[in-house]
């Protein structure tokens, strides 16, 4: 077993081709992330929006890009809509990764939104707050707590969904791994140690949402106090 | 509602979920190495009658003999054969060697010369249109061939390969004012083709295209990518040549015919082989 551990990671200095391929998934990720829940924003809003047109947009967008493969969607545009340019393969994969998560975080913010009591927003009109200040102080924080739990499991989701981007010519982080049993001949035991190391990049994801609850909570209490 | 309450559980649930996994893989491993005895010389009698054959060919054909069961890695069969799905894993000569040196649960069937059965070719392919790039490739190759270049390559990178440390990877010259053609490598064949413990692309095939380099005057750049995804890179103009085999023929102990295929296709054209290997037969100690 120790000899397998040395031979796999250590010898030539694998643990740190390991460690490039593991900080390719996490940019790929971070970036997919941030750039899909802005998107996401304006998809929601427009779902939500008074427009027909709008609407059936965002209707379209959401249920296309919920009920496509990513695999495939990553493919097409890498492959077919992009083929002739000369946009790097890790921006294109950021693009369909990003479109992608817009339509579950859409989704989420809508799903929360609509779990909000309506009325405690129209109570705050008729104290005087206007429209941006009782959705903003009174829907969105109470949203938002419902929302986490669902975009921690879609986060969790596009972090695995990641490791198909060999398809397009990216090392990640299950790339480097399947070299590795290639070239080791252990397939088996780096198949483990992918399993350990993207567990643990979930569990930083679920402590990073953890640590969001406790300041949340020290926040509130600290504008009570204060307040 | 309380979040804390919810990713605690969730803490402990992925916990147990890693606990198990790695004691499946445990268990798996164990198993395999124990029950590897009564695989061995089991490749002619199996549960379901026919004998399971892995293979890395798009599409087998069926045969009343034998049951194809496809992958599109060398990690993958070797994983299916290592949990007993399949019986046999097929695999060129040397990459054959390589695997059974480094894997001390799995050896050669049959051993030696008497195992042989089948013969593969390795070329390179490059879209049916590139007539220039394809003539260019075929010289150089049969010069290669014809002054003992390729035989050279092989002894230091086949032959000679030890499991315990790795030559350099060859480096690819950059050749003034020449053409730059974009190789896919897959890293999934070695010795032919595999990636280094640095991260680089590495092996005989590399090493051959270094040496087709200069006496074709072409620069060659690597790309990385799936050996499934080889023929979209092709027809899709992101990469000019693909390392692949062709003209297999997989045949039984008595040298029976079971199967051919060839990865040519009307869109993608072979050059002339870089080297022939035959096929053995990988099974479990």
């Amino acid at each position: 077993m120790g000899d397998v551990f040395y031979r796999t990671l250590i010898a030539g200095g694998s643990y740190l081709t390991v460690l490039r391929g593991l900080a390719v998934t996490v940019e790929m990720s971070v970036l997919s992330v941030l750039v899909g829940a802005a998107l996401g924003v304006l998809v929601c809003a427009a779902r939500l929006s008074s427009n027909r047109v709008l609407r059936g947009i965002a209707g379209a967008w959401i249920a296309i890009l919920r009920g496509s493969p990513v695999l495939l969607l990553l493919m097409l545009m890498y492959y077919v809509v992009f083929a002739r340019t000369t946009l790097p393969a890790p921006l294109v994969a950021v693009a369909a990764f990003s479109l992608n998560f817009s339509a579950h975080a859409a989704e989420c913010f809508r799903a929360a939104l609509g779990a909000t009591d309506s009325g405690q927003a129209e109570a705050a009109r008729t104290l005087g707050f206007s429209r941006w200040q009782a959705f903003r102080l009174v829907t969105l924080p109470q949203a938002l707590e419902v929302a986490k739990p669902t975009l921690q499991s879609a986060i969790v989701n596009l972090v695995q969904w990641t490791s198909v981007v060999g398809y397009v010519t990216i090392t990640d982080l299950t790339r480097v791994i399947n070299n590795i049993g290639s070239r080791t001949m252990e397939p088996l035991f780096m198949i483990v140690v992918g399993i350990v190391l993207y567990l643990g990049l979930s569990y930083v994801c679920f402590g990073l949402f953890a640590l969001s609850d406790r300041l949340g909570k020290r926040g509130a209490r600290g504008r009570r106090n204060h307040g | 509602m309380n979040m804390g309450d919810i990713t605690r559980r969730e803490f402990l649930v992925l916990t147990a979920g890693t606990l198990a996994t790695v004691g499946l893989a445990g268990c798996a491993q164990a198993s395999s190495g124990s029950s590897g005895t009564a695989a061995t010389g089991t490749a002619a009698a199996t549960t379901a009658g026919k004998p399971r054959w892995g293979v890395i060919i798009d599409n087998p054909t069926t045969s009343d003999k034998i049951e194809f069961v496809q992958f599109d890695s060398m990690t993958t069969m070797l994983s299916a054969l290592q949990a007993g799905q399949i019986d046999v894993a097929r695999a060129p000569e040397c990459v054959a060697n390589y695997i059974v040196q480094r894997n001390p649960k799995l050896s050669i069937s049959g051993g030696g010369s008497t195992g042989k059965k089948g013969t593969v070719k390795l070329s390179m392919g490059v879209p049916a249109g590139s007539t220039a790039l394809l003539s260019k490739l075929n010289d150089a190759i049969d010069g290669l061939q014809l002054d003992g270049t390729l035989l050279a390559l092989q002894k230091t990178y086949i032959d000679d390969l030890s499991a315990t440390s790795e030559p350099q990877p060859a480096k690819l010259p950059v050749v003034d004012g020449a053409e730059t053609v974009r190789v896919v490598v897959t890293g999934d064949m070695p010795p032919f083709d595999y990636v280094s413990a640095a991260g680089e692309p590495a092996g005989f095939n590399v090493a051959v295209l270094s040496a087709v380099s200069q006496r074709a005057g072409v620069t060659f750049q690597l790309v990385t990518a799936s050996a499934g995804s080889r023929t979209a890179m092709i027809s899709s103009g992101r990469a000019d040549a693909v390392f692949w085999m062709q003209d297999f023929m997989l045949s039984d102990a008595q040298g029976a015919k079971i199967l051919e295929n060839n990865e040519a296709t009307e869109k993608i054209v072979s050059t002339v082989p870089f080297h022939e290997d035959t096929y053995l037969s990988i099974v479990l100690k």
